[in-house]
């Protein structure tokens, strides 16, 4: 081959292209909570997370399990706040959700994810009501209620990361163990707690979705 | 490396390049064992994407797979736009292309075929090559007026290098700036990530645009809503400031630009050397040296022995001339100076409808920025006074001491650089110009309202066939009714695209284009210092053919010997400079042209006339406007330009075109899991201005302008983002979305380019005022 | 949120219909009347049958209904499992004098199981919209609200069927008809107040566009008519037209009453800081 060796560019093995993606964390032992860091700072509002998510987990049309939204402008131009917010299930440590389902469809799992049992839900939407952060959707086609799954269908177990994570443009969203120490999303949670918040707190959910506030444009946050 | 990964149970993973927009961002094709494409991820190899991809990568399976794709070749049959049409074969439709085709170029020789293309999807020196071989002419139709050549000429003339775009390195920049840019946006995959990790660095953010529903506006150190159209008043008092609080690279300026050249006091005319001193090269030009006090050669400083110290701040001198009359001379930064000298903060402040303090804070902090980045794109160039705005951010470029370094704006290489020579240079007898419009002094190209009138008037020559590699006139240019109309005239339209386009609809023969995750390709341009064999990931679907094999067909019919017989043979004409062959990048996929070096000029110099950075230009001195500085000139349909009964009745200012994250230009929004997110057109208003008019948010609307040709509607999104005299209005709306039930908008309804003069142009660059005009908002009764 | 309309007339039907049953009782037993219990079992059944299957029919899968009763902690699971003896009682009850004779101490027995349960079901059904999403809600208005309104609409129906029954109302029943509407309305003026200044912007008031019509259509007819009604009742209290039309007054305003409630139970913004909400940003 003529190919000179100067124009060739650094190139991963094949194999390692499934571990792109992961990280190698070791276990604590402790509970795991899966949870989302997500830095506002850094979110530009491009939707390549929304799109991703809907294409990786089949959602139907009209139906988003995360959905970036936008405060604002608010004030007067040009002085103005305005941030971009990407909402989806906050996978608390004490949902609503889970406290509120007759069927016990919707059950939270030793990892701390949320999840729906497709097989149990019957559409009565007295979670969606309940869930203060309106992250849950009815599908009109199968009458049941979808919501964000952290990708659970993915490794975990070996540092997989969600669709979400893996398309962010910005590079601001983290996901990994909380209670792991060890973890890019615990590391970079310390590295930025000044700036964490988490949304309604004062209601007992016990968000674990961590966002952290942008450094301007969201004065009243 | 291979770059086809094959696994066991007979499914592949396929390195290539997205080519849903220009950003060509590195992704993996996951194709199963029948060969069918599964998913696409991005390629965390890429060295300028790292793995991110947006929307509209994401989203490459459903477009490949869209049930609205054009799939066979297509006659026409009844009536022009009449929605009839019999599928062909390729053959019959090469048939009829190339007998009607050879009967035109009996008839009226052959540049009567004109061939046209959208945004460019890598197939640019391909089209120059169809030109060249089957018109015989150097020169196509596109929507370069108002985009890219705006830029790449204006950047070429003043430095001979294009160092915008992904020339503007945000990765270790100490100051970005976002001038007339969505950037993160619009080539989001890979700059999103360089402007965030500069960030983290705390480098320092401005954004310059009208615009505060922005994604790096709130985040911005300094925000400068601009008027729109007025950005050149900004420029200039930033120039203005960089000389009056002498924060200016010295060094670059005296040694490196050509404003220290000698000119005449009062025409501004450089004085060749050649009239005051004997035997020189009669292009030779003068500096006046500081040690000496006197008139020298402008020495070439790529010659470490050459000497001389320039001075800038000369005030007038007298100069003895050969012929013994003596003149009055000072130097062209002495001119610049003087053109820049009323364009004050507080004038500037006034003009642009900023505050004058944040004029010059965001100056300063420009300024003061060791390495600092311009990011500037549409937003700059769809005005008619564009070429002294980029002209004059060239020139902040240069004040900054940014040119070429790392941080800053650097020079890499463009298609033009990139390609071998023999794939666009042609025997001579084939460089005839005979372009098609004259709006703009410098613009090498053929315009499209140049077109449109030739194929109308006949003039300056017939035209009798167009001939559309991808693109849609009707969407892209000023005045569509125009479009439709010419395309309703002429004798023979052929157009290749995804989907049945408002051009397409017109076709005589409609192609099935194939779309990049179904073709060979190589990418170039926007790769910063790589370049990406680009493979097809599945093989194309139905009968959908690649831009560059049409191109190829097409030219083996009307000019065998010019083209190769298969489109690997096409590629190789481009790589031929790199010693490998298209089978060879394909399969290592990423090739990595030069490692990057700063300050080029300081061995090569520019590529310019006096191999300087001609911010005193020597060629824009000669054409249009003839004005070898900038000054400052206001947008043709603007409150100064316009009588004040124009401006009662229209008082608002439109600025159009507008990016969306999750579309192409007018692509994709029939795309369902991406017009979900922008399902219908809206415009933007202020709150107080909505108010004012009596309209609720969502409530539709007539958008009206003085130069349109009718009204158009689209819904109000009130925002408080604009300032309350601004209306901001995105391009692009015409398909459909069958699956979601939402509307396509037939005849140009919600066209925005409908509103935009079609007589008002940059005289050098014939540019649009796309983004500077004036409107008026009705709500719909 | 928008009124659920299935679930307006399902609650109109439960409060109406299990309030007369257990008003009737009181009434029986407290005012001497005779009120066939086994015919106003069967009017419940039947009503509530029909508010049943309208609520099923916003489900999205109404076949697994059934699972529905598996969660202690949701308030819908056990508004499932108080119907089952609620349902089983009044069927029995409904039954006698039909199908057999039940023996009376067996009736009263049923008939105190009935009234406990029914109530039961009142409560978590109230308390099932307490919700700490919808602030509006989750206060102590919201089950008193229920019960009050429970019990005051049971006394119209008690009091229409007193007349049905026996020819004239008892005074003491009508006594107390007053007494209990007079609590459920002031309870539900409480209410709009506390709407109106609940705080995290999402405020309603009264008389704003959103509510308007459903509110003066509750003022007119769950406290304007029943207010004449129940004054003109004194001298009419052999007059069965006016029981009916106050009773179907009140019923028709209590479906009113609850779809303001609906309208009210706005969910919390996630900034209320702001005065504007998260939006989609769809353009």
């Amino acid at each position: 081959m003529s190919y000179p060796e100067e124009y060739k560019v650094p190139q991963l093995a094949p194999e390692d292209y499934e571990n792109y993606w992961r990280e190698d964390v070791q276990a604590t032992g402790k509970p795991k909570q899966y949870t989302l860091l997500i830095d506002l700072d850094k979110c530009i509002g491009c939707k390549a997370c929304q799109v991703a998510c809907k294409i990786e987990n089949d959602v139907d049309n009209g139906v988003f399990w995360t959905q970036v939204q936008s405060m604002g402008p608010v004030g007067e131009f040009p002085n103005l706040d305005y941030f971009y917010f990407p909402k989806q299930c906050q996978h608390c440590a004490d949902p609503l959700c889970v406290t509120v389902c007759p069927t016990k469809a919707t059950y939270k799992t030793d990892d701390g994810i949320v999840l729906v049992d497709k097989d149990l839900c019957f559409g009565c939407q007295y979670c969606i009501w309940a869930c203060p952060y309106g992250v849950r959707t009815k599908n009109p086609n199968t009458g049941m209620v979808e919501k964000c799954v952290l990708c659970a269908h993915r490794d975990h177990e070996h540092g997989e990361m969600p669709a979400c994570v893996v398309s962010c443009e910005g590079n601001c969203r983290y996901f990994g163990d909380i209670n792991n120490p060890n973890t890019q999303i615990a590391k970079y949670y310390a590295a930025h707690a000044d700036r964490a918040m988490k949304v309604h707190d004062q209601f007992g959910t016990k968000p674990s979705v961590i966002y952290l506030k942008p450094r301007k444009g969201a004065s009243k946050l | 490396m291979p770059s086809v990964i094959y696994h066991d149970d007979g499914s592949k993973i396929v390195k290539t390049n997205c080519f849903d927009c220009h950003s060509k961002c590195g992704v993996l094709c996951h194709v199963d064992a029948q060969g069918v494409l599964t998913k696409v991820e991005g390629n965390p190899e890429d060295p300028r994407s790292q793995g991110r991809m947006c929307p509209k990568g994401r989203s490459a399976v459903k477009i490949l797979n869209d049930p609205d794709r054009i799939n066979y070749p297509m006659r026409r049959k009844g009536e022009r736009g009449g929605g009839q049409w019999e599928r062909i074969t390729w053959d019959e439709a090469l048939d009829e292309i190339e007998t009607r085709c050879r009967q035109y170029m009996e008839m009226d020789g052959p540049r009567s075929i004109v061939f046209g293309q959208g945004t460019g999807r890598g197939c640019i020196p391909w089209i120059q090559r169809l030109n060249l071989t089957v018109s015989h002419v150097n020169h196509w139709t596109s929507p370069a007026h108002a985009c890219l050549n705006p830029q790449l000429l204006t950047q070429m003339i003043t430095m001979g290098m294009f160092n915008c775009w992904d020339g503007a390195d945000h990765d270790d920049s100490d100051c970005i700036v976002s001038w007339g840019a969505n950037m993160v946006w619009t080539e989001g995959a890979f700059i999103a990530g360089e402007v965030n990790r500069s960030r983290d660095r705390a480098a320092k953010l401005i954004v310059i645009d009208p615009c505060f529903e922005h994604p790096l506006a709130a985040k911005a150190d300094h925000f400068l809503g601009i008027r729109p159209g007025t950005d050149l008043a900004l420029a200039m008092a930033w120039i203005r400031l960089f000389i009056e609080e002498d924060r200016y690279d010295h060094d670059f300026i005296k040694r490196w630009t050509t404003l220290p050249l000698v000119v005449d006091a009062e025409t501004e005319e450089a004085i060749p050397a050649a009239k005051v001193f004997e035997g020189v090269d009669e292009h030779a030009l003068l500096m006046w040296d500081e040690d000496t006090d006197a008139v020298m050669l402008m020495p070439d400083f790529t010659d470490p022995e050459a000497k001389g110290n320039p001075a800038l701040d000369l005030g007038t001198r007298e100069l003895t001339l050969l012929d013994g009359s003596t003149i009055q001379v000072t130097t062209a930064w002495e001119a610049l100076k003087g053109r820049v000298a009323d364009m004050t903060p507080a004038r500037a402040a006034e003009i642009c409808w900023l505050e004058a303090q944040d004029i010059v804070d965001a100056f300063r902090t420009y300024a003061d920025a060791e390495r600092a980045s311009i990011a500037m794109m549409q937003g700059v160039e769809e005005h008619t006074n564009c070429r002294l705005l980029i002209h004059a951010i060239d020139t902040i470029m240069g004040l900054g001491g940014n040119i070429d370094i790392k941080g800053g704006n650097v020079w890499h290489q463009f298609w033009n650089d990139m390609q071998d020579p023999s794939l666009t240079t042609m025997p001579t007898e084939y460089h005839a110009q005979n372009k098609l419009g004259n709006e703009g002094a410098f613009y090498n190209n053929s315009t499209g309202h140049g077109v449109w009138d030739a194929i109308l008037t006949g003039k300056p020559y017939k035209v009798h066939a167009f001939i559309g590699i991808q693109g849609n006139p009707v969407s892209w240019c000023e005045n569509p009714d125009r479009v439709v109309e010419a395309f309703k005239a002429i004798d023979f339209l052929v157009i290749n695209d995804y989907y049945l386009s408002p051009a397409a609809q017109l076709a005589d023969i409609v192609l099935p284009a194939a779309h990049w995750t179904e073709r060979d390709f190589i990418a170039d341009e926007f790769c910063q210092e790589w370049f990406y064999g680009q493979q097809k990931a599945v093989e194309p679907l139905y009968e959908r053919k690649s831009d560059i094999e049409l191109c190829r067909l097409i030219g083996k019919r009307l000019a065998p010997d010019q083209w190769p017989d298969d489109v690997y043979g096409v590629l190789n004409i481009a790589l031929k400079k790199y010693g490998i062959t298209y089978e060879e990048l394909k399969e290592e996929w990423c090739m990595h042209l030069y490692p990057y070096r700063e300050k080029k000029y300081e061995t090569e110099g520019f590529r310019t006339p006096t191999r300087k950075a001609e911010f005193y230009s020597t060629v824009f001195a000669h054409a249009g406007r003839k004005d070898p500085l900038i000054r400052w000139e206001p947008p043709k349909e603007s409150y100064e330009t316009m009588p004040a009964e124009v401006i009662a009745e229209f008082p608002l200012i439109l600025s159009t075109g507008r990016r969306y994250v999750n579309f192409y230009h007018s692509a994709y929004r029939g795309v369902p899991v991406l017009r979900e997110l922008s399902p219908e057109p809206h415009f933007m208003i202020n709150p107080t201005t909505a108010a004012d008019l009596g309209i609720e948010p969502e409530e539709w609307c007539l958008i009206e302008s003085p130069s349109g040709t009718r009204p158009i509607r689209m819904r109000a999104h009130v925002t408080a983002g604009v300032h309350p005299r601004v209306i901001i209005a995105p391009h692009g709306w015409w398909q459909g979305c069958k699956e979601l039930g939402l509307p396509d908008y037939p005849d140009n309804s919600s066209n925005i380019n409908c509103l935009i003069s079609d007589q008002k142009y940059d005289p050098d660059l014939a540019t649009p005022g796309m983004r500077s005009s004036l409107c008026k908002i009705t709500k719909i009764q | 949120m928008r009124p659920q309309i299935p679930l307006c007339n399902s609650t109109m039907c439960q409060r109406m219909c299990m309030g007369t049953f257990v008003m009737a009782l009181v009434a029986n037993w407290v005012f001497g009347c005779a009120i066939p219990m086994n015919i106003v079992a069967l009017v419940t059944i039947v009503i509530l049958g029909i508010g049943m299957l309208g609520t099923m029919s916003h489900l999205g899968k109404p076949g697994r209904f059934l699972g529905a009763l598996r969660n202690p902690t949701s308030h819908l699971s056990l508004e499932m499992l108080t119907c089952i003896p609620v349902g089983i009682c009044y069927l029995i009850i409904g039954a006698n004098g039909l199908l057999y004779t039940m023996p009376e101490a067996a009736m009263t027995v049923l008939e105190v199981i009935g009234l406990i349960a029914s109530v039961a079901f009142i409560w978590v059904t109230a308390l099932a919209y307490r919700m700490k999403a919808r602030p509006a809600w989750d206060n102590v208005f919201t089950p008193l609200n229920f019960m009050l309104t429970f019990l005051s609409g049971g006394a119209f129906g008690s009091l229409f069927a007193a007349v049905l029954a026996d020819g004239a109302a008892p005074v003491g029943l009508l006594v107390t008809t007053i007494v209990l509407f007079v609590a459920a309305t002031a309870c539900q003026l409480f209410f709009t107040y506390f709407v109106s200044r609940v705080g995290y912007r999402i405020d309603v008031a009264p008389f704003g566009p959103e509510t308007r019509g459903v509110y003066s259509a509750w003022l007119i007819l769950g406290v304007v008519v029943p207010i004449i009604g129940l004054a003109t009742a004194f001298a009419l209290v052999d007059f069965w037209p006016l029981f009916a039309i106050v009773m179907v007054s009140y019923a028709i305003s209590l479906a009113l009453w609850q779809a303001f409630f609906f309208i009210a139970g706005k969910e919390v913004w996630f900034f209320p800081q702001y005065e504007k909400d998260l939006s989609p940003a769809y353009y």
